[in-house]
């Protein structure tokens, strides 16, 4: 079977483990365990071209910094070596977060440029706190396929996930 | 303002004390309390007095509870960002106990060996072995280790660098219960976080990890890494050679280690090169140890030592023997946690927990001649609700083939495969004990073949003249037996999970014997002297004919053959044409009397005469022919 190392990237606290664990498990639990390292969950997905396997490589947090260091550790581009594809997380309650998910963005293209991404703005049942402006999304969406998800009412996450399931084939 | 008492009488003055005599009290306090608000000291003190229950509300108010743990979070993870090192060494206390009882067990491991050895010293091999120590210089138990080491490399992959996909795989067991993509990324994670956290250099990461019993060794290549699933201990050299495969690997495969690793999926090659990998060495002598000769050696040997250790250290040593064997031997039966063990005055004391499912302490302890009254045990029940324990704790407590698949849903326990009857009894018993288990399934099982033919055997009361022997999903019956016995065993309703029996094997013996019974008695001649006088050969021969007719009567019935026997009586050309006749049919029925009288039955039999030669005496046709054919019908 086809296997593909995808990583969930993102500052802390938007999710990402969530997000894993409703695609992979569907449960969603509202207690904070912040992941050191990385948590690896493996999943076959099915596609109309045929079953996938991926390997998910939940990181930790990035840190909301502009010091490019501190931004991407030496730990986290040992974890993002051989990465086939990318799930950008941002929390849109907390607009650093964003900003945060557009620079590893910057930063993986830079590192190996063409690798399939799509960007998560997580925690959409909590819309009304939404630190977002249309603007900043209107300009977010031309650059990246952008999903906005919950990982607490499941909306879009399926979504989100297998649509670079099927990038990363045809990226192939 | 002439009320003033100062000797410059200013009315300020006047107004302080005004001020004095009617706030004065308040104003202490004010004075006193702005010191205690720029004291610095104070205030911590204040602070730290209200500081507990203010973090305790806060840590208990779901609403505020984010906002609190936030901040604390990230001044963790920046500490731990900025200062991996200090944090990997907090977590050293944590991997300390994990990895002491990693070296534990394979202290364990070497006494058996060790045990195994001493065994061995009084055998010819083990003065083979004292000699190579003796003449080599290296120490006898590391001459002994050497040669009973045993392992089994179980699985080997190959991970790609970096992203820790899996390249190929190969292991011994058909079913394999690892994520072997989850394993491969999570060791080529833990490399990078060893290497990051206690700055190794690239090529000096991760060697080998603990999987439960078995050992996990990675050998690192520049484009790909191997690892192997061991159990028991490998020799060092091992290693090299499992070294040299991926050197191998790397030179024939070489960028395409790197590509996407479908590339290699179907490459045979790479799949039988990558079978090099499973290597083991087994030196079964050593696993059979405590044999009757052995004893009498160990005797030996204990006199012996008694001489140069003298009794009390013998007695300490048998102590710790006996300490060893026990806490190894409930170690590695599933359901007990051993959580102490001690020597107290020859008896030793060992509690812990046991799983209600667990083999019974007094049985354990009888299965290895363990005196019971050498050892006092204290167990609390305890029982693992994780659902793969469960699984893995059934399977092995069964003691089940990898061949057979265990599945639980819900509470339903479903179990495919070959089984034991003591594994069906205790399996289909299992609801009535287990906590989590209602019920069985075990439509898919089979009882296995040496079983289920002996439950045939007895169940049929079966000859030893007949066979069972396993063919699919049927038990063929063959070889031979009497024709009542087939008849009876047909009519037999016996259930066996999985098995069916099929007869035509055993029918078409015995059709052929029949056959053969036929054409031996087909055209026989029994010889008279005169009138219903048999010659005696004749006479003689009548009991081995009879029990032959018998036999193929009988197997034609319960083949539902027919047969048709025919006594054609003839007599020599003396006397009248009457007399011919009376004289031939009265030997015909003269034999046939004989042959009933042994058994044969009458049923199916027909007399006829012969001709005879008017033209003179023939002592020979005074006889009766015996013809015997298959009819077709009745
Ligand atoms: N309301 C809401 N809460 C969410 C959602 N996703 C995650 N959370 C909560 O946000 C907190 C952080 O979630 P995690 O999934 O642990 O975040 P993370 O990105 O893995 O965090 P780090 O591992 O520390 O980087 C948890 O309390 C979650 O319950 C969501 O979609 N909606
Ligand atoms: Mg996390």
């Amino acid at each position: 079977m086809i296997s593909r190392k995808i990583c969930l990237l993102g500052a802390f606290s938007v999710g990402k483990t969530s997000l894993v664990r409703r695609f992979v498990h569907e449960v969603f639990d509202d207690r904070y365990i912040t992941t050191l390292g990385t948590k690896i969950e493996t999943v076959v997905v099915q596609l109309d071209s045929g079953p996938v396997k991926l390997v998910i490589w939940d990181m930790e947090g990035a840190e909301n910094t502009d010091d490019e260091a501190d931004l991407v550790t030496s730990r986290m581009k040992a974890y993002l070596q051989g990465l086939n594809g990318v799930l950008l997380v941002a929390d849109g309650t907390r607009a650093a977060t964003l900003k945060t998910a557009r620079r590893l963005h910057q930063w993986i293209m830079g590192a190996s440029p063409g690798t399939p991404a799509v960007l998560l703005l997580n925690k959409a049942d909590l819309k009304t706190q939404w630190q977002l402006s249309p603007q900043d999304l209107k300009e977010l969406s031309e650059s990246l396929k952008c999903f906005s998800t919950s990982a607490l009412s499941g909306s879009n996450v399926d979504k989100a996930f297998l649509h670079l399931a099927q990038v990363l084939l045809e990226s192939k | 303002m002439k009320k003033s008492r100062k000797t410059d009488g200013q009315p300020v003055d006047d107004l302080q004390l005004l001020r004095d005599l009617i706030l004065g009290e308040e104003k202490d306090r004010l004075h006193k309390l702005d010191l205690r608000v720029s004291d610095l000291e104070s205030r911590t003190s204040d602070v730290a007095e209200v500081l507990p229950a203010a973090m305790n509300r806060l840590v208990g108010d779901p609403a505020s509870k984010p906002d609190f743990e936030r901040p604390v979070v990230e001044s963790i993870r920046g500490a731990i960002k900025r200062d991996t090192e200090s944090f990997a060494e907090a977590l050293f206390p944590v991997l300390g106990p994990a990895i002491r009882r990693a070296i534990a067990d394979a202290l364990s491991g070497l006494v058996q060996r060790i045990n195994a050895a001493l065994e061995h010293s009084f055998t010819i091999k083990g003065l083979k072995w004292r000699l190579e120590a003796a003449r080599t210089g290296v120490p006898f138990p590391q001459i002994v280790l050497r040669h009973t080491m045993l392992y089994a490399v179980q699985e080997a992959f190959l991970i790609q660098r970096g992203s820790g996909l899996i390249l190929a795989s190969v292991h011994r067991d058909e079913l394999l219960a690892l994520d072997e993509d989850a394993v491969a990324a999570m060791l080529t994670a833990i490399q990078s976080f060893i290497q990051d956290s206690f700055g190794m250099a690239a090529d000096e990461p991760l060697r080998s990890a603990e999987l439960g019993e078995r050992t996990v060794w990675v050998i690192n290549g520049p484009a790909a890494a191997l690892a192997c699933v061991i159990s028991g201990s490998p020799p060092r050299a091992v290693r090299a050679e499992l070294m040299v495969l991926l050197e191998t690997l790397h030179a024939r495969y070489g960028n395409r280690l790197s590509e996407k690793p479908e590339g290699l999926s179907g490459d045979e090659g790479l799949r039988a090169l990558m079978g090099e990998a499973l290597r083991e060495e087994v030196d079964a002598s050593v696993r059979s140890s405590t044999s009757f000769k052995y004893k009498f050696l160990w005797i030996m040997g204990g006199l012996l030592l008694l001489g140069f250790l003298g009794y009390a250290s013998i007695n300490a040593w048998r102590d710790q023997q006996l300490s060893r064997q026990v806490v190894d031997l409930f170690q590695a039966e599933p359901g007990f946690v051993i959580t102490a063990a001690e020597m107290d005055d020859g008896i030793l004391n060992i509690s812990g927990l046991r799983d209600p499912q667990a083999v019974p302490v007094a049985a354990l302890l009888d299965s290895q001649q363990i005196p019971a009254g050498k050892v006092k045990t204290d167990f609390s029940p305890y029982q693992s609700l994780d659902r793969e324990v469960i699984i893995q704790r059934l399977q092995r407590r069964f003691s089940l083939d990898p061949i057979t698949t265990f599945n639980l849903e819900g509470d339903e326990l479903t179990v495919s495969g070959t089984l034991t009857s003591g594994q069906f009894a205790g399996l289909q018993s299992l609801p009535d004990s287990h906590a989590l288990i209602r019920s069985v399934n075990l439509d898919g099982a089979r009882l296995n073949a040496e079983e289920a033919s002996r439950v045939f055997r007895e169940a049929l009361d079966a000859p030893d003249s007949v066979s069972f022997q396993p063919a699919g999903a049927q038990m063929a019956v063959s070889g031979l037996a009497d024709g009542s016995w087939f008849t009876a065993a047909r009519e037999v309703a016996i259930e066996v999970p999985g098995w069916q029996l099929d007869f035509m094997p055993l029918q078409q013996n015995l059709s052929a014997q029949l056959n053969d019974l036929i054409e031996n008695l087909n055209g026989r001649v029994f010889q008279y002297v005169f009138e219903t006088r048999l010659t005696p050969e004749s006479a003689a021969s009548l009991d081995v004919a009879g029990s032959e007719l018998v036999t193929a009567q009988d197997l034609a019935s319960a083949l539902g053959a027919h047969l048709n026997v025919t006594l054609e009586g003839s007599a020599d050309g003396t006397g009248s044409r009457e007399r011919n006749i009376e004289v031939s049919l009265s030997r015909s029925r003269h034999l046939l009397e004989e042959l009933v009288a042994r058994g044969m039955t009458e049923q199916g039999v027909t007399q006829t005469l012969a001709g005879w030669n008017e033209s003179g005496i023939e002592p020979e046709r005074r006889k009766v022919t015996l013809f015997i054919e298959r009819s077709a019908n009745p």
